[in-house]
């Protein structure tokens, strides 16, 4: 069983409110501080809704811009990570928006191939690829509220009412989504489970 | 593990747990996420730094404001601001009615209340030409006036230091009286500043006392003889006395009743309005008639009357022909006086044909009466709604809309102002629009939005603060081992 480390939480969090509160008086040095601990995993959630990488880049710039704005008014800072979520998902949101409206029709179906360094060999590669596209087209499926939630909970492990307070609506609808959203996509993934078993 | 929620429910409320985390899914979905490069970090921080630009610093005004931490507070205390500097400007003056200046349509009703004085109608719209038409009728009755002038100066009587008060209706008096002397020579116009010093007399006049009043009134009763009884009751209540009545009950047709009351002035209104709670309203009259320049004339005559008598002590048969002349000018002046003590009222009482498809009797009558009352007043309440709902309903929607939008521009989009500041000034902007606008109405309107506005910001406000805390992050995978 899994027990919270909320010493831990707690220490965490008056470090960052230490950090916050420099940041607020104008200190750069902990702003960057503040950057880099959340950086990546906006990184990972911007990248889970928008895979292109410049893209993302563009994405987090816009967002830490914003946040170093709104940071002087930002009156709870025990918020700050649900408020900070708040304004990546938002601004994820827009870029989607935006990008939908300029690129209708839809590109064609590619395989995202990544050359990293991880010294996988090309099959692999290409079945990684795959099956990372199909993810993101089973997810394009979704509605936008429902797809807000899953990028939420399964990719940045918040609970459900950590998504509620960034969402902004009831934990129990953030509940009923992720329901809905998990027996859809599990649906539309079921050749991968069939093929992998219960860990692909 | 029994299932702690049902699955098959929509409604949020009862997803009262995180529902059980699919650990298969869970890491094909994980498998998506995706770290920066190494040297990712860096290489950004470069390219947002220049990026930021420093805080403003705060001034202690803006750090005051800060510290009141409300929106809806900062809302109250500038409209607050904003009535205190109005009021000075006399723009929020209440209790002064701004059009009474034409007589009222409809209901043929003329009273004290509405003949307007000439210092009042100077500060009217439209009040210049009034005032104007006051002081020629002033000037083309100068003769008139220094008659008067005469008598109070014979009889010694203290002169008060207080205003002129002219009623309109008494300026109307004046000129038909003007016109009927033609034997004077009319006298040339008086300079503005001239005419205080000319007409003392008027001066301590009170149109409301010299005004008799009376009235005619048609009523359509259910019972007559119920009506005649309230009416002699009211009669007894208020002072008042019943002069004559006729009462005519044909075999066929409506029966009616004629009655002639007396009422004292001051209970003229009351006994009308009790009057007209006993049926409906078929006809109704009210008169006021202005009696001081009669009054003066007879006053006038009664000294003159006065003087010969003492002048022609020898001449006995003259001096009773005089004095008998006396007696009836001061038993019409008696007269003139119960006039103005007690007001007329002719009244008509009608009995309602029966109706042909009920006979309920009594209870039957009262409450066809009553309903037809309830419904009256639904009528005109719901004619009321409709006359002012669209018009409101436009502006606050219009409001509403354009708040949406200079929020999306001013704040979302172009990033310029924050929420609280937009808020604040979009407050002040409906507040002084329709105060620039328009009356007292759409200035009732604005407070009454503002005050719902700023009521909804403030339980929002509160209740997010009254929000519990969270508690402690626990992961769905978390959980589902729990």
């Amino acid at each position: 069983m899994i027990q919270p480390d909320n010493n831990k939480r707690t220490d965490v969090n008056n470090e960052l409110i230490q950090k916050l509160n420099r940041a607020q008086q104008g200190d750069q040095q902990a702003f960057k501080e503040v950057v880099k601990e959340f950086m990546p995993q906006l990184y990972s959630m911007v990248h889970a809704m928008i895979p292109q990488h410049e893209d993302v880049n563009d994405i987090l710039q816009e967002v830490f811009v914003k946040v170093h704005r709104a940071l002087p008014q930002l009156q709870n800072k025990q918020a700050f990570r649900s408020w900070l979520y708040r304004i990546a998902l938002n601004t994820a949101r827009n870029h989607l928006r935006s990008r939908f409206r300029r690129e209708l029709p839809t590109e064609p179906e590619t395989f995202l191939l990544e050359t990293g360094e991880s010294g996988e060999k090309l099959p692999e590669q290409l079945e990684r690829a795959e099956i990372r596209q199909r993810i993101l087209q089973a997810i394009e499926t979704l509605s936008p509220e429902h797809r807000d939630v899953v990028t939420l909970v399964e990719l940045e492990e918040l609970n459900c009412a950590e998504a509620a307070e960034v969402l902004e609506c009831p934990a129990g609808t953030v509940r009923s989504r992720l329901h809905y959203a998990r027996k859809k996509l599990k649906e539309l993934l079921q050749p991968y489970f069939a093929n992998k078993g219960e860990s692909p | 593990m029994s299932p702690v929620f049902d699955e098959n429910s929509e409604k949020s409320e009862e997803w009262t747990q995180d529902p059980p985390a699919d650990p298969g899914l869970h890491t094909l979905l994980q498998s998506l996420k995706q770290e920066p490069p190494a040297d990712y970090f860096e290489q950004f921080w470069t390219e947002l730094q220049p990026q930021l630009t420093p805080a403003v610093s705060e001034s202690w005004a803006l750090r005051l404001l800060r510290q009141l931490k409300s929106p809806p507070a900062l809302s109250v205390a500038a409209a607050v601001l904003v009535i205190a500097l109005l009021i000075p400007t006399g723009v929020l003056k209440t209790g002064q009615p701004l059009l009474q200046a034409e007589a009222p349509t409809g209901v043929q009703e003329q009273t004290e209340a509405q003949s307007l004085d000439t210092s009042r109608a100077k500060t009217l719209p439209g009040g210049g030409r009034v005032a104007a038409r006051n002081e020629g009728l002033i000037a083309q009755n100068q003769p008139l006036l220094e008659d008067a002038n005469r008598v109070e100066r014979d009889q010694d009587k203290a002169v008060t230091e207080e205003p002129m008060v002219l009623g309109a209706a008494r300026q109307d008096l004046l000129a038909e009286d003007a016109k009927t002397k033609e034997e004077r020579p009319a006298a040339p116009a008086l300079k503005k500043d001239n005419q205080a010093r000319k007409i003392p007399i008027l001066q301590g006049y009170n149109q409301a006392d010299y005004l008799v009043k009376s009235a005619t009134l048609g009523v359509e009763v259910a019972r007559l003889d119920q009506a005649f009884s309230s009416v002699s009751k009211l009669m007894t209540e208020h002072g008042g006395y019943i002069v004559s009545s006729e009462m005519s009950r044909p075999e066929e047709g409506t029966a009616t009743a004629r009655i002639s009351l007396k009422v004292p002035k001051q209970h003229f209104l009351t006994v009308i309005e009790q009057i007209e709670k006993t049926g409906e309203v078929r006809s109704k009259q009210i008169r006021s008639e202005d009696l001081w320049l009669q009054l003066q004339r007879q006053k006038i005559e009664i000294d003159d009357l006065q003087t010969q008598v003492n002048e022609n002590k020898e001449n006995k048969a003259q001096q009773r022909a005089l004095k008998r002349q006396l007696r009836e000018q001061e038993l019409q002046r008696q007269e003139f006086e119960q006039m103005l003590r007690m007001a007329s009222l002719d009244l008509v009482l009608t009995q309602k044909a029966p109706s042909r498809f009920w006979s309920l009797g009594d209870v039957g009558e009262q409450l066809r009466v009553r309903l037809n009352r309830a419904l009256q007043d639904t009528l005109r309440m719901l004619v009321n709604i409709l006359v002012f709902l669209p018009p409101l309903l436009i502006y606050f929607g219009c409001a509403w809309l354009i708040w949406l939008l200079l929020k999306l521009v001013l704040v979302t989009r172009l990033e310029l102002l924050s929420p609280r500041a937009l808020s604040i000034a979009y407050l002040l902007g409906l507040l002084f629009f329709p105060l620039a606008m328009g009356g007292k109405d759409l200035f009732r309107a604005t407070l009454l939005f503002a005050a719902l506005l700023t009521a909804g910001v403030g339980i929002k406000t509160l209740l997010g603060r009254l929000r519990k805390p969270e508690p402690p992050a626990v992961a769905p995978a978390d959980q589902e081992e729990t």
